[in-house]
């Protein structure tokens, strides 16, 4: 068992008095904060919190483990700032690779504004979330939805996409085009394992619309514009400023939007996620 | 690849979190993935409240016969059974047994979870050792506080809410702490004790092996195995993204393999059969090594 985490609940619960509220505090759902309570209970072999409709109290045993908590978190905390001095690399933050360069970019910065030096790692969102649960990268931004398990995530940023079409076919010519226009075009898709509930989504939100989905891989969009350039398949982007001879930028209603989310394991700072979240939230490509 | 880890994957695969538990019935060999942790059970509960019910009947605590009225106001809401049913209806507990465990009819579980009462059930929950087992109420209070939590005026607005997959829902029901909760494991044991005879008597247990064997979904478990010479008997679970069945499988000759599947989508989309189907894939991938052959 991770006793530091274990403890960080614990704390959250104890001094939010709420376990909805403990949960939001740690960016986590409520079924792994009480089944970690529990695990937790289990282990000191003690019962920290007693549980009401009301809300939660500390039990007399909870209560005086309850100062050595916040003692053995506040060292954690310090030994990782130190370490970190010693080791000289900062924070580790992934990056899924359909997040458009720019964004990437003010993501990095937004980070290093809060937290010091930042090393950026891009990677599909399943690699980014085996990353973070065995603990090689600090906090990434993954694709929505996502088998995040025990990690803990902020809430779902939406990020618009444009749909890029061959200069040729015919609803490049459209004063109003729609996605079953696209009907003869392959789309082009990152692998499915990369992420494979978000990747569902997409497909099922343009089968939902009338548009047969044939998947052509592109794992980025690079690899997906050179294959729009070439007249054989549609895309979709993220990325406001993704532009190319023979490819045209269509705005459709009910195109698949890019789903994102802030992941951690370890409980991360507030201000290090806000910060994230609002380069998300950036118009990629605006100088800033 | 161990089962366990094939077990891993396929849900992964699926875009689900997965929990299970496979035991051959009367053997020891095992196939564990997470099969102790805390699961939300949603209409797996019935699966207790059956054993509960035929123990009672056992007992002479109930005639399984006598004919109960059911007018049509407080019905709980639901897809299927009395819950659809516009009109009032008579019919004997033991049909409303039927009911409650072919069909998944939540009217007709609640109705008769106040028969039985809750109590008896939690209690012979204790008495079977199933400590990672409790169940919190029926149907009618889970969609009562779910109504509460995501602000719905009634129960289709409130799975409206839950199927957004532009937002994370936290409510009660998601969570095992606060809604009918059980373990994979406490569940293959359940089934093992019904199909051994050893939780009530053996025509009670009889009379629900038979329910558990009529259940209508051919799409968890029993996709898993889509062999005339399998029997599939089971109970599926649904609440948003929790997906569940707990069953028995058999084949002619060959012990019996209990196997208890719990999981939870990524997506909140109602409708993925991709995350039912996984269910009789990781049954399969756990079932098949634990298989006696022809004994």
């Amino acid at each position: 068992m991770d006793l530091l985490r274990h403890l960080d609940f614990f704390v959250a619960v104890a001094e939010e008095g709420h376990f909805g509220r403990a949960a939001g505090r740690l960016g986590i759902a409520q079924p792994p904060l009480s089944q970690g309570i529990k695990r937790l209970e289990h282990e000191l072999d003690v019962v920290l919190l007693l549980r009401n409709s009301r809300g939660v109290r500390l039990t007399p045993a909870g209560a005086d483990l309850l100062p050595r908590a916040r003692g053995l978190l506040a060292d954690a905390a310090a030994l990782r700032d130190a370490a970190r001095g010693h080791a000289g690399t900062g924070l580790r933050l992934g990056v899924e690779p359909l997040v458009s360069a720019a964004t990437t970019a003010a993501l990095a910065v937004a980070a290093g504004d809060v937290g010091g030096p930042v090393e950026v790692t891009t990677a599909p969102t399943t690699r980014l979330v085996d990353a973070l649960a065995d603990g090689r990268l600090d906090v990434a931004v993954v694709r929505h939805p996502a088998v995040l398990a025990a990690l803990g995530a902020g809430p779902v940023a939406t990020v618009a996409t444009a749909v890029l079409v061959p200069a040729a076919h015919p609803a490049a010519a459209v004063a109003r085009p729609t996605l079953r226009m696209l009907m003869g075009l392959d789309v082009a898709l990152p692998p499915r394992e990369h992420a494979p509930a978000a990747h569902d989504l997409v497909v099922d939100t343009c089968e939902a619309a009338g548009l047969p989905v044939r998947v052509v891989q592109a794992a980025d969009d690079r690899a997906a514009l050179t294959l729009v350039a070439a007249g054989r398949a549609a895309a979709f982007t993220a990325d406001p400023t993704l532009a190319a001879p023979r490819v045209v930028r269509l705005d459709i209603t009910g195109a698949p939007p890019l789903r994102l989310r802030v992941a951690w394991r370890d409980p991360a700072d507030p201000r290090l996620v806000a910060a994230l979240y609002a380069a998300l939230e950036l118009p990629a490509g605006a100088a800033s | 690849m161990s089962p366990a880890e094939e077990v891993r994957a396929a849900f992964a695969e699926a875009g689900v979190r997965g929990w299970l538990h496979a035991v051959a019935i009367g053997g020891s060999r095992e196939v564990d993935v997470d099969a102790d942790e805390p699961v939300v059970m949603a209409s797996v509960y019935k699966l207790p409240l059956l054993v509960a019910f035929v123990r009672l009947v056992d007992e002479g605590g109930i005639d399984p016969t006598e004919p109960v009225e059911l007018p049509v106001a407080g019905r709980t809401p639901g897809p299927t059974g009395l819950s659809v049913l516009r009109d009032p209806v008579t019919l004997s507990w033991r049909d409303l047994a039927a009911l409650t465990i072919t069909v998944s009819d939540n009217a007709a579980a609640d109705v008769l979870l106040r028969r039985v009462g809750l109590e008896r059930v939690n209690a012979l929950l204790a008495e079977l050792g199933l400590t990672g087992t409790r169940v919190v109420g029926g149907t009618e209070d889970i969609l009562r506080d779910l109504r509460g939590q995501v602000g719905a005026p009634d129960v289709r607005a409130a799975f409206a809410a839950l199927a957004r997959d532009d937002a994370v829902p936290d409510v009660a029901a998601y969570d095992p702490a606060l809604t009918s909760a059980t373990t994979a494991r406490d569940m293959t044991a359940l089934l093992a004790g019904v199909w051994q005879d050893t939780v009530a008597s053996p025509a009670g247990c009889a009379f629900a092996r038979e329910l558990l064997g009529a259940q209508v979904w051919p799409h968890r478990l029993r996709a898993g195995f889509p062999y005339r010479e399998a029997t599939v008997a089971g109970k599926t679970g649904t609440i948003g993204a929790i997906r569940n069945e707990v069953g028995v499988v058999s084949f002619a000759g060959e012990r019996p393999v209990a196997v208890a599947v719990f999981t939870r989508a990524a997506r909140a989309d109602p409708v993925l059969p991709r995350a039912d189907a996984v269910i009789g894939t990781a049954a399969r991938l756990a079932v098949t090594p634990l298989r006696s052959g022809r004994l």
